[in-house]
């Protein structure tokens, strides 16, 4: 067990890591979209990037910052009846909850590892005007699965052995 | 093949059963999503492109506003500013019952002119005020339902994005819906602020009044001069700049995250943990809304693609009856899909069909999208899924839960409803300023 809360607490900071570095790309594509209002405003001039660059960020803003939430319990929930079920009938739904969870994660972070490999051996690029490679899009989101999927694995632990309430 | 109505059970018993369960809201949108693209599009290729929608649907410009109003929400919050301006308005609206409710509709109107997009509009008021709300003892009904109520009127009061999206996608002329939709807007805050009156004088409890010395004029007007009067540099970075043709719409968001922050260090008060606390928070109500957002793309994509959403269209419009009555039907079912899906999948669903119906039928086109719009807020807060449910549900207390925001909601979706039914009943009040301006 002691293994598993080692294990339990480096997800926990690489979460807040991600969160933290989705909260700076956020400051940076207000930043950037500030920057080129007035820089427009001033030289009559606009950089094309700016557009697309706050676009792709908002991928890495969603799925960087989606563990941490799920690790806090943040994520908006449909409470009407979860929260008037009694304690037992509250782990069995959180054993059930975690259980989808770490199916849907995984397998969109296995088919998205795949997407990803596949789009490096194509070479494809975004058909706009930086066209990027567009593995570098599509890799935020098997990474944000998967450890997401690792989040649902620790609350459905905890539901199990009890140690757990939302 | 399935009938439509037996597609839409399929797909929704189990999203709903996965939300009743607990599971968070975006995650059982995904399972959904997963099982039908497995099912409906092909096996693991079906998930593939699940992958690349996904991807797709979070990558717009149009989603960034979203996430910048929320820098202005919390900046505003965490610098207190926010709390400022209530307190000036508080002494403004003297002893009045449920002053804070009203303030709520003024400033829905007042940020409706700010953001134009509803959400960020229940993002920043409800960040902004809830809590302060709270604190006086105000009942949900009268913190939670008045913002859910008033920041709709982004919609509908200049500059609103989703009317420039109407106009667009409808081909008709966005000037006309702009100026069209002030009248209703209006009257729907008119009626929000009836509603409060008399819920208020009914029940006092709901809005408890908190004694309040009288204040003398000197102390009220230099309260407006130190703590409304330099909003006014947050107001024209995001509205001024619009008007000026400096910045887009969705441009404007970042000028005004900046000047609320700017506004902040103004005040002496933008240290390092109200400026990380601000940047941090707004990010992660961000990644919330966001990840619905995705979610609900791709279950709209599954109700398009297996007709579901073309069946429930055609079902309401097959219907024999007169044209009045089809029109009514046609908005019946934008606030029948608004409780299930977001505002722009089913404007680009519907209005294709709808408005050339409406031009053959011979009605004003500017009259119905008025009327449309109404009811695509009205969807947007209505229970089950309306989109503007759960974000106020993002950024509302710890310990609100949906069944709060639900109740809080109904009222105000009656007062949408007695505005659409003026508005079907007295064109005028779209079309006569329309007229006048053209």
């Amino acid at each position: 067990m002691g293994l598993y809360q080692s294990v339990v607490r480096l997800f926990s900071r690489l979460n807040l890591i991600c969160a933290v570095l989705g909260a700076g790309i956020l400051f940076f594509i207000a930043t950037i979209v500030f920057l080129e209002v007035v820089g427009r405003a001033i030289t009559g001039t606009s950089q094309l990037w700016v557009i697309e660059v706050s676009e792709y960020s908002l991928m890495y803003i969603t799925f960087l910052g989606a563990p941490y939430l799920l690790e806090k319990n943040r994520h908006v929930l449909l409470d009407l009846v979860y929260a008037n079920l009694g304690p037992d009938w509250q782990r069995l739904a959180g054993v059930f909850n975690a259980a989808i969870g770490v199916a849907l994660c995984m397998t969109l972070a296995v088919v998205g590892v795949g997407v990803v490999i596949d789009q490096i051996g194509t070479g494809v690029r975004e058909t706009t005007v930086m066209a990027p490679r567009s593995y570098f899009l599509t890799m935020a989101l098997p990474l944000g699965m998967f450890l997401l999927g690792f989040q649902f694995l620790d609350q459905g632990v905890r539901a199990a052995t009890g140690r757990f309430s939302r | 093949m399935m009938e439509w109505y037996s597609v839409v059970a399929v797909i929704l018993g189990p999203l709903l059963l996965l939300m009743l369960a607990g599971l968070p809201v975006a995650f059982a949108f995904l399972v959904v999503n997963l099982v039908g693209a497995y099912l409906l599009m092909g096996g693991v290729s079906g998930i593939e492109q699940l992958v690349l929608n996904t991807v797709d649907s979070l990558s717009s410009f149009t989603l960034v506003p979203i996430a910048l109003f929320m820098i202005m929400g919390e900046g505003m919050f965490q610098s207190r500013i926010a709390i400022d301006l209530m307190d000036t308005l508080d002494k403004w609206f003297g002893r009045l019952r449920g002053r804070l409710a009203f303030m709520a509709v003024g400033g829905g109107v007042l940020f409706s002119t700010l953001t134009g997009n509803s959400m960020g509009s229940i993002a920043l008021l409800g960040s902004t005020l809830v809590p302060e709300m709270e604190k006086r003892g105000y009942k949900k009904p009268m913190s939670l339902g008045p913002i859910l109520g008033s920041a709709g009127l982004a919609i509908m009061i200049p500059p609103s994005s989703l009317a420039v999206v109407l106009g667009v996608v409808s081909d008709l002329s966005i000037g006309k819906i702009l100026i069209g939709i002030i009248v209703p807007g209006l009257l729907m805050a008119v009626l929000y602020a009836a509603y409060i009156w008399v819920r208020c004088t009914l029940q006092p409890h709901l809005a408890p009044s908190f004694d309040v010395e009288p204040v003398p004029l000197t102390e009220k007007l230099s309260a407006t001069v130190v703590h409304i009067l330099p909003l006014s540099l947050v107001v024209f970075s995001v509205v001024g700049v619009i008007f000026l043709g400096i910045a887009t719409p969705s441009e404007a968001a970042a000028t005004g995250a900046f000047a609320t922050l700017a506004l902040a260090a103004m005040k002496r008060r933008l240290t390092w943990d109200v400026f990380s606390r601000s940047i941090f928070g707004s990010a992660n109500i961000s990644v919330m809304v966001l990840l619905i957002v995705a979610g609900a793309v791709g279950f709209t994509q599954i109700l398009a693609y297996t007709g579901a959403t073309y069946g429930m269209v055609q079902a309401i419009t097959a219907m024999e009856a007169s044209p009045s009555a089809i029109v009514a039907m046609m908005i019946g079912s934008v606030v029948f899909l608004g409780m299930f899906m977001g505002p722009l999948p089913i404007m680009l669903i519907t209005l294709p069909i709808y408005v050339p119906i409406v031009i053959q039928f011979g009605f004003d086109p500017i009259w119905f999208a008025a009327m449309y719009l109404v009811a695509i807020e009205t969807g947007s807060t209505s229970p089950p899924l309306g989109a503007a449910l759960f974000v106020m549900k993002a950024v509302a207390p710890v310990g609100t839960t949906m069944n709060d925001i639900y109740k809080a909601a109904l009222p105000f979706i009656i007062c949408d409803i007695l505005a659409l039914l003026i508005l079907f009943y007295v064109p005028a009040l779209v079309t006569w300023p329309v007229d006048a301006m053209y």
